[in-house]
């Protein structure tokens, strides 16, 4: 059975649901209310892991709960470079970015955020980001003369926000949270300004420095405590752009296989749980499109010249194709797409959505879910 | 710099052995592309401290360029010819830091999106050079071993799931001495094999703390503990100094040698420390979780050694902490043999992927073995696939079932 058929069959839809250029569906909702929310996974998830028969026990939030309502891109390539951080950005501007994966430095086009914000006059508040590790403080906005910071989006790094707070006190209860870019773990890119961000932070999430550790504390991984903030973020500030990018599953760097599958099972329960407080937040409820996809894949088990699920540097096919659920209002319930669709394809289909104009992006927009 | 500029001294910053073999195929050297020369010579560049089978696949590579007319020569290289490179990678000392050197080119071809075109100019070349000199048969049918699962007694999950439509699943092997007779085994493979053809030959990888045994070339995460700690030193030394990239910290681990981990880097171990010294410096998770080590230590021996005999035996490795933490050789949290059996038959899994691509792959001989336990898992040529067996037997009847 080819990908694109196990692949169907894993989310069970009956042929009769493919959609093969259907009439576009209009969310009922205005625009000026509609909100997205993003989710990424940095670390790509392989189809032997998740949607294969064997690993199906590995995702059973996705595919009980989510798929059922929603469309799912079976074939989503990223023709891009194949690291967290330059390939977050390329989703991001809708442009494959050449910058350099491990360096502080902000996307060559403008970004999401900044065309949200900038065509609709969008507050600062507005647009948000929570980003895995700090490598990833500058994706907030591009350097784009008319575009740039100012546009950008406010970028929320939880892992610099705990260790900020644990520079007060004991570090013992929260090491575990502060697992930090394992693609190259020996780098971590200095961010600086921590006590005056956690500050900062803080009083817009209306969230103690003591409640957030507290809170903390109870988490198991990182990116629980990412989407921890989410939640709060979503209940205190309401941004109509929220991009959350999960990080746990690239622990396959460490070429461990079981906390690989940890990392897919917990984000696997982490999307499940972010669509919940999608669906639980009336400003949310009802109005929301989430989207949820793999930055890229990982590489095959037979490619010789990788080391299987650890990395992804062969560039070999499966590395770079992934797949691509949208749920939401208008979003067509327990649909399949084949059609290969690419990875670029997301900002223009948010530019759509939302309505403004992402003038540097080069993907099209995903007709099927506008 | 070009190709065509090379001259006998531009190597003599290189270690004896690759000088003389860089100065023997000057002529060639100098006719190569420059997308193709420093390739080679990330390879020459090491060739004091190769193992036989990589030095014979090099020499292999410059007699089949050599062998071909100029007019097939230049058809040969010509698309690496088409490659467009910068000017970087033209002016930077690609002789000297070959690896530096494709690590620029990789990052150029990506961003100017002609990785794929280099790949299938690659792939063509390799497959020419392969198809006119194939490698050697083993003198015998290689045998795998891998022994998984040591500290835990059950596992969660169904285990070799990905191997058993590929033999023949044992589900009453007798456990006692199951380690010291596939060891013994596998040394008297060594001992029996011809001398002239025996180094490197026959290997015994262990996660954990090794036995004792002869004739095997061994290497264990128990061995390597004092190098492991000497490095992450370096490293955390390294990152705390500051202003250093990932890039520059792969440069300073590339250019590392043995003693500065506490091995040898001369002597009659001198090819193995170099070995085990990039195990440690290349592998990713190598330093910290013994799984990882084994499996990557048994790839990267199958890849370089072509060995006749590989034993892997995994032990549990420790639980996951904070890379930081972890990286800064903090004491172990505890371990993780749950954890370390699913990993371990990954492992195995990647192990038999990898032993397949070497020569005589349809003889080959693949034991896994849950240690201690009554399950294990056998390849080989007779064996029906994706059968299970539930007739006792000890380890010496599982290796006559393999016919070792």
């Amino acid at each position: 059975m080819d990908r694109r058929n196990f692949l169907r069959a894993a989310v069970g839809v009956a042929a009769s649901n493919a959609l093969c250029g259907f009439s576009p569906l209009r969310a009922m909702q205005i625009a000026r209310k509609r909100k997205v929310v993003v989710v990424t996974f940095g670390g790509g998830a392989r189809d032997e892991e998740t949607f294969a028969p064997e690993g199906q026990e590995n995702i059973p939030h996705m595919l009980n709960e989510l798929i059922p309502q929603g469309t799912f891109y079976t074939q989503v390539i990223n023709q891009g470079i194949l690291g967290h951080y330059v390939a977050t950005a390329s989703l991001a501007t809708g442009a494959y970015e050449t910058l350099n994966n491990f360096a502080s430095t902000p996307p060559q086009n403008p970004t999401v955020f900044e065309y949200f914000r900038r065509d609709l006059h969008r507050p600062q508040e507005d647009a948000w980001v929570i980003a895995p590790s700090n490598g990833f403080n500058r994706i907030g906005g591009s350097d784009r003369r008319e575009y740039g910071p100012r546009f950008g989006a406010e970028v929320l790094l939880p892992k610099q926000l705990l260790a900020s707070a644990m520079s007060q006190g004991s570090h013992i209860d929260y090491e575990h949270l502060l697992r930090d870019n394992y693609e190259t773990p020996l780098f971590t890119p200095q961010t600086g300004g921590g006590e005056v961000n956690l500050h900062r932070t803080a009083e817009i999430l209306k969230l103690s420095v003591s409640d957030f550790m507290r809170n903390a504390r109870t988490l198991s991984s990182p990116d629980e405590l990412s989407v921890f903030m989410a939640r709060q973020l979503m209940t205190q500030v309401a941004p109509s752009l929220l991009w959350i990018t999960l990080h746990d599953i690239d622990i396959a760097h460490s070429g461990a296989f079981s906390l690989y599958i940890d990392g897919i099972q917990r984000s696997d329960r982490l999307c499940a749980e972010i669509w919940h407080a999608i669906e639980t937040n009336p400003e949310y409820k009802g109005c929301t499109t989430m989207f949820i996809l793999p930055d890229f894949g990982r590489d095959s088990d037979t490619n010789p010249a990788g080391n299987g699920f650890q990395h992804h540097r062969t560039g070999d096919a499966l590395s770079r194709t992934t797949w691509l659920l949208a749920l939401g209002p208008g979003v067509r319930q327990n649909a399949v797409v084949d059609r290969p669709v690419d990875s670029l394809d997301l900002v223009p289909t948010l530019g759509s959505m939302m309505g403004f104009s992402p003038n540097f992006a080069k993907g099209k927009a995903l007709h099927e879910v506008l | 710099m070009q190709p065509s500029d090379l001259k006998d001294a531009s190597f003599s910053r290189y270690p004896p052995q690759a000088r003389v073999l860089a100065t023997k195929e000057m002529l060639l050297l100098r006719e190569l592309p420059l997308a193709l020369a420093p390739i080679l010579l990330r390879e020459l560049i090491f060739y004091d401290w190769k193992m036989p089978a990589e030095r014979a696949e090099l020499n292999k590579q410059f007699l089949y360029l050599t062998a071909l007319t100029p007019g097939e020569r230049t058809n040969v290289l010509k698309p690496f010819r088409t490659l467009s490179l910068s000017n970087e990678l033209t002016t930077m000392d690609w002789v000297n830091d070959p690896a530096g050197f494709m690590e620029r080119l990789t990052a150029w071809l990506w961003s100017t999106h002609q990785m794929e075109r280099f790949r299938s100019i690659a792939d063509a070349y390799s497959s020419a050079v392969s198809a006119k000199s194939p490698e050697d048969l083993p003198s015998s049918p290689r045998l795998g071993v891998v022994i998984v699962g040591a500290g835990t007694r059950q596992s969660k999950h169904p285990l070799f799931q990905k191997l058993r439509p590929l033999g023949v699943h044992l589900t009453a092997v007798h456990p006692a001495e199951g380690v010291a007779i596939l060891l013994e085994r596998a040394s008297k493979r060594a001992a029996l094999a011809p001398t002239s053809d025996s180094s490197f030959r026959h290997w015994y990888i262990d996660g954990g703390i090794p036995e004792a045994i002869p004739h095997l070339t061994q290497i264990s995460y128990a061995q390597l503990q004092q190098s492991r700690a000497l490095l992450l030193n370096r490293i955390q030394g390294a990152i705390s100094s500051g202003g250093m990239g990932p890039e520059q910290l792969r440069t300073l681990l590339a250019r590392m040698k043995p003693d500065e981990v506490g091995l040898n880097s001369a002597g009659s171990n001198e090819i193995l420390n170099h070995f085990q010294l990039t195990l440690l410096t290349e592998g990713a998770g190598t330093q910290i979780f013994s799984t990882t080590f084994a499996q990557w230590a048994a790839r990267e021996c199958l890849r370089r050694a072509h060995p006749e005999t590989l034993v892997v035996r995994y032990a549990p490795r420790q639980q996951a902490q904070t890379m930081n933490m972890m990286l800064s050789g903090a004491s172990p949290a505890g371990l993780d043999p749950e954890g370390s059996l699913i990993d371990a038959d990954m492992g195995a899994y990647y192990t038999w992927i990898n032993m397949r691509r070497l020569s005589g792959a349809d003889g080959l001989r693949f034991l896994v073995w849950f240690e201690g336990q009554r399950e294990a898992l056998a390849i080989g040529p007779g064996l029906a696939h994706g059968t299970s067996s539930d007739s006792p037997l000890n380890m010496h009847q599982v290796l006559a079932l393999l016919d070792v």
